[in-house]
C-alpha cells in the first residue's frame, strides 16, 4: 500500500490548527462531493481519500500516531499483527532464557533509579547519572516525575581567581588565562555514548548505543583552554565578573555555563586598598610639617605635586578627590589619601645638633605647651 | 545506516527518538528479563515492531521510558506488586486522556 501524506491530501501544513485542517476539508469536501460531481469516478475517490485524512488528522490522538510513525500509520492492522508476533517471539526466548538461567542487558550507567544522561541528551530533563559535579540534578521519582521536564540541561558554571595589580585595577587591564576544565566530549557531544542511528521519516531510531571510547562513557573530558579576559577598571578584591557562556560546554552554545572570575588585588608595597580609596603613608620631615612645604608625592601612575601646610601633625590626612578606584556600576570614584608620617632626622651634624638645641630652648623660653599634658591631665 | 554523534538537538527539534530493546534496556536500566515480565504484564509495550533480518525487533519511546520510571517507583519504593502497578498505570493513563 502506498503511503499517502494526509496533509498533502488536505492542502494544510503539518503545524495546521485543528480550524485550519476543519476549514480545508470543508472546502474540499463540498467542492469533489459525490452530489456536486455525479459519475465522476476521479471526485469520488479523492472524496474517500479526503475524508480518510479528515478521520485521522482530525483526531488529536490519531494524529499524533500519524506525525510519529508516518508511513506505518497505514499499516496499524500488520503492526497488531507484529506485536501478536512479537508477543509469541518473546514469550518463547522468555522460556529459553528461563531455561539456561540467562541474563540479559548491558548497563550504561544509567542502571538503578534514574536513567543515564544519553536519555536526556535525546529528550531533556531526567537525567542525572553524572551526579551534582556536573550541576546535572535529576527529577525526583514518583509520581511527581511522571512527566518528563522538557528543559534543556545546562552545563555547569565554572569558577576560576585571576590576581591583577592595583594599577590594573585602576586602569583596567586584559589578562590571558589558562583553564583546564571539564567540557563535554566532542566525540559524544556529552552524552557520554555513541549509538547507530537511523533515520525514519521524523522518527529517528536508535538501534545500538555503547560508551564513547573518547571520554569512557562519562560525557565529559578534561580539556584546556585559553581565555583573553578584560577586567574592567574599578573592579576591588574580591568582585566577581560573569562570562556569559565561558564555563561548561554544552552541546548547543547558550547551555553553555558561564565563568564567575574572582578578582584578587596583590598587595602593593607603596598603596593600600580601603574600600575604594588608596591609602598611602607619606613621610615627610619635621620642618617640612613645621614650616609647611611642596612636596612630590606618589600616585598610582604617576607623581603629583602636594603643598603640606604649615604645621601638619602626624597623622594628617591630605586627600585627593577621585584617584583612588575608578567609578564602577553605582560604585563611586575612591579618594587617595596620603597620611602623613613626620619623621625627624637622626644624623646631624654639630651645627645642626646646636641650632636644633637653640630651637628647642627658643620654643621652652617662650612656654610652649608640653605634647603630653593632655595624656596627664586624663589620668 | 550510518554511524554518528548522538546530539541533543532532537528534542529542541521535536523529533521522534524511537529505540532499540537493547538501548532501551540499556537507558532505563532495565534488564531485558524484567522488561520481558513488564510486557507479559502489560505494563509496557513497544510502539513499534519493525522485522529486521528476519527477527522482530521492538522499538519504544519516550513515554515507554517514562512508564519505567512509574515502574519503578510502584515496585521498588511503594512494594506495590504487578498486578497493582498495571491497575495504578491504568488508571493514570485514563486520567492522562
Amino acid at each position: 500500500m502506498e503511503f499517502r501524506d494526509y496533509y498533502k491530501v488536505l492542502g494544510v501544513e503539518r503545524k495546521a490548527s485543528d480550524a485550519d485542517i476543519k476549514s480545508a476539508y470543508r472546502k474540499l469536501a463540498r467542492k469533489f462531493h459525490p452530489d456536486v460531481n455525479p459519475n465522476n469516478k476521479d471526485a469520488e475517490s479523492k472524496f474517500k481519500e479526503i475524508n480518510e485524512a479528515y478521520q485521522v488528522i482530525s483526531d488529536p490522538e490519531k494524529r499524533k500516531k500519524y506525525d510519529e510513525l508516518g508511513a506505518d500509520w497505514e499499516h496499524g492492522v500488520s503492526q497488531e499483527e507484529m506485536m501478536r508476533r512479537y508477543a509469541r517471539q518473546q514469550s518463547e526466548a522468555g522460556a529459553r532464557g528461563r531455561a539456561s538461567g540467562r541474563a540479559a542487558g548491558a548497563d550504561f550507567g544509567g542502571g538503578g533509579g534514574d536513567f543515564s544522561d544519553f536519555f536526556s541528551q535525546f529528550f531533556g530533563g531526567g537525567g542525572g547519572a553524572r551526579g551534582s559535579g556536573r550541576g546535572r540534578g535529576g527529577a525526583p521519582r514518583g509520581f511527581s516525575s511522571y512527566e518528563f521536564g522538557t528543559e534543556p540541561q545546562r552545563a555547569p558554571d565554572l569558577r576560576a581567581e585571576v590576581e591583577i595589580t592595583l594599577a590594573d585595577a585602576v586602569k583596567g587591564a586584559r589578562r590571558r588565562l589558562d583553564l583546564v576544565a571539564e567540557d563535554e566530549c566532542a566525540t559524544c557531544g556529552g552524552s557520554g555514548m555513541i549509538s547507530r542511528e537511523e533515520k525514519q521519516g521524523k522518527a529517528r531510531v536508535i538501534r545500538s548505543a555503547e560508551p564513547c571510547p573518547t571520554c569512557g562513557g562519562t560525557g565529559v573530558v578534561q580539556a584546556r583552554r585559553t581565555l583573553e579576559v578584560t577586567i574592567p577598571a574599578g573592579v576591588t578584591d574580591g568582585t566577581q565578573l560573569r562570562l556569559k557562556g565561558q564555563g561548561g560546554r554544552a552541546p548547543r552554545p547558550e547551555q553553555n555555563g558561564d565563568l564567575f572570575l574572582t578578582i584578587r588585588i596583590e598587595v602593593n608595597p607603596v598603596f593600600a586598598l580601603a574600600g575604594r580609596d588608596l591609602r598611602v603613608n607619606l613621610p615627610v620631615w619635621d620642618y617640612e610639617a613645621a614650616l609647611g612645604a611642596e612636596i612630590t608625592a606618589p600616585t598610582i601612575d604617576g607623581r603629583v605635586s602636594l603643598k603640606i601646610p604649615a604645621g601638619s601633625q602626624a597623622g594628617r590626612v591630605m586627600r585627593l578627590r577621585g584617584r583612588g578606584l575608578p567609578a564602577r556600576g553605582k560604585e563611586p570614584a575612591g579618594d587617595l589619601l596620603y597620611e602623613l608620617k613626620v619623621l625627624a632626622p637622626t644624623d646631624l651634624t654639630t651645627k645642626e645638633r646646636e641650632l636644633m638645641q637653640d630651637l628647642a630652648e627658643s620654643l621652652k623660653a617662650r612656654g610652649i605647651a608640653d605634647p603630653r599634658a593632655e595624656l596627664m591631665a586624663s589620668k | 545506516m550510518a554511524r554518528r554523534r548522538t546530539q541533543s538537538r532532537s528534542a529542541a527539534r521535536g523529533e521522534i527518538v524511537l529505540m532499540s530493546r537493547s538501548v532501551f534496556c540499556s537507558i532505563s536500566g532495565v534488564s531485558e528479563r524484567e522488561l520481558a515480565s513488564w510486557e507479559h504484564e502489560d505494563l509496557i509495550a513497544p510502539v513499534r515492531i519493525e522485522e529486521v533480518h528476519g527477527r522482530l525487533e521492538a522499538l519504544y519511546d519516550r513515554d515507554a521510558l517514562r512508564r519505567v520510571r512509574v515502574i519503578r517507583t510502584l515496585g521498588e519504593e511503594l512494594e506495590v506488586n504487578l498486578p497493582g502497578i498495571g491497575v495504578i498505570l491504568h488508571l493514570l493513563d485514563q486520567l492522562g486522556r
